[in-house]
């Protein structure tokens, strides 16, 4: 029988630390994936999910219920984000690997309707998408991540974020356009290069 | 409408109510710069899917199943009995450790003096115990040795309760209480000898009186019978 956050959070908070096992398992990769697109590291990605689930486990007294246990989470777990970019004083990065190496390709899963051209394109796709989220102000980029990849509604992020419901869709919408523009320019400049390869080896 | 971008925002996140979903939707038919806005919009969030986060393994090392606290039920009769067995024999020996620790005031048993032992009645065999009272000896080594003892009990409750240095002098404190123990020790054993020979002494001076009591009983009820005495004629 799957049990809701909230009936796991009643057991662990009595003590049956398994139940908070299970709430880990659950949103252990939403909240990984979280640290990750906001600080564009692994390891300190990483570190920052630990660090988020302990504080939600030191601190499930506290925890009243008057949000959702994943709000609850992602709040802490952007608060450990933005502690972590403060105290090194360093921008997010992407770590974007030197070109595509073909053997992690050939090794990488591929769904039978995916071509190694498709995956290679998914691949940079992904890159690019990174490296301009993560040239965004924070504040967009941290209202778009948690509409676009963790389903929030415009109210849940305002509450997340503090700030008022139009803040959030303006945020969301200048995010948005800029992205626009950037992947747009960029999608323009490899069209350029292709065209350009393709004279020059006629 | 062309420059309510928050609308247009909820409009793409369908996050409007009906009625300003068929506003927003009679708007597009006839303008063509939100319809351009509205795809490209969608079109961004189409990119944003392909932002992959690469799989890592768990960071949470989970709980170890939790033992079910063990209740009295689950204990075994013969090792409750096997622990209550150890209490009292601890609290005995504890309670001998004491007898023989402990100083305790020495008693000596007194003769009551015969006016009160004639007033009570009682037979002159039963003199030394119905008449006995006892009251300690005093000797201001006791003193001394009650009051060295109260002092380090003192040290020891505060050393127990106070903090690191207190606890650093408890050992010499310990060793202090130790050498007054056997002090007490060798006392008490000096103190129960002196006892038992005054006891002894006592013993023997009372079977003495007792003998002569009887004696002169006897002299005097012979005497009053040989008409010697004045009174008993």
């Amino acid at each position: 029988m799957t049990r809701t956050d909230e009936e796991l959070v009643a057991r662990a908070t009595a003590g049956d630390q398994d139940s908070f096992n299970q709430l880990v398992a659950r949103w252990e990769r939403p909240i990984y994936a979280l640290a990750y697109r906001t600080l564009g590291r692994e390891e300190e990605a990483r570190d920052v999910v630990q660090e988020a689930f302990l504080r939600a486990y030191r601190g499930l007294k506290g925890f009243k219920g008057e949000a959702k246990f994943s709000s609850w989470l992602y709040r802490i777990t952007l608060n450990l984000c933005r502690d972590w970019i403060r105290r090194e004083r360093r921008a997010p990065i992407v770590q974007v690997p030197e070109g595509v190496d073909p053997v992690d390709l050939a090794d990488a899963q591929v769904s039978p309707s995916e071509s190694v051209e498709d995956l290679v394109g998914r691949r940079e796709m992904s890159q690019a998408v990174a490296k301009a989220m993560a040239e965004l102000p924070e504040e967009q980029r941290v209202a778009i991540m948690l509409k676009e990849y963790h389903g929030l509604t415009f109210q849940e992020i305002a509450d997340q974020l503090d700030c008022p419901l139009s803040t959030v869709k303006t945020r969301l919408y200048q995010g948005l356009s800029v992205l626009r523009r950037r992947l747009e320019r960029r999608q323009s400049e490899e069209a350029s290069l292709r065209r350009a390869q393709w004279e020059s080896s006629s | 409408m062309c420059d309510d971008r928050e609308r247009l925002i909820g409009y793409v996140y369908d996050e409007c109510d009906g009625h300003e979903r068929r506003e927003i939707e009679a708007h597009l038919e006839t303008c063509h710069t939100c319809r351009r806005e509205i795809t490209g919009l969608r079109e961004v969030r189409q990119d944003l899917l392909a932002w992959d986060v690469p799989d890592t393994p768990s960071v949470w090392r989970p709980f170890a199943p939790q033992r079910a606290p063990i209740t009295w039920r689950d204990v075994p009769g013969w090792m409750l009995a096997a622990a209550a067995s150890l209490v009292f024999l601890a609290g005995a020996a504890g309670g001998a450790a004491t007898q023989m620790v402990l100083p305790r005031a020495a008693a000596v048993v007194m003769p009551a003096p015969p006016a009160q032992i004639a007033a009570t009645g009682a037979p002159r065999e039963g003199f030394a115990g119905v008449g006995m009272t006892t009251s300690p000896v005093p000797s201001e080594q006791v003193r001394d040795l009650e009051l060295r003892l109260l002092a380090m009990e003192q040290r020891l409750r505060d050393a127990s309760r106070g903090g690191d240095a207190q606890v650093i002098n408890a050992s010499a404190a310990t060793r202090e209480l130790a050498r007054s123990i056997e002090e007490l020790r060798s006392w008490t054993a000096q103190q129960n000898d002196m006892n038992f020979a005054v006891q002894d002494s006592f013993g023997k001076l009372l079977k003495r009186t007792n003998d002569l009591e009887i004696k002169l009983t006897k002299v005097s009820e012979g005497a009053s019978g040989a008409g010697l005495v004045p009174g008993k004629q």
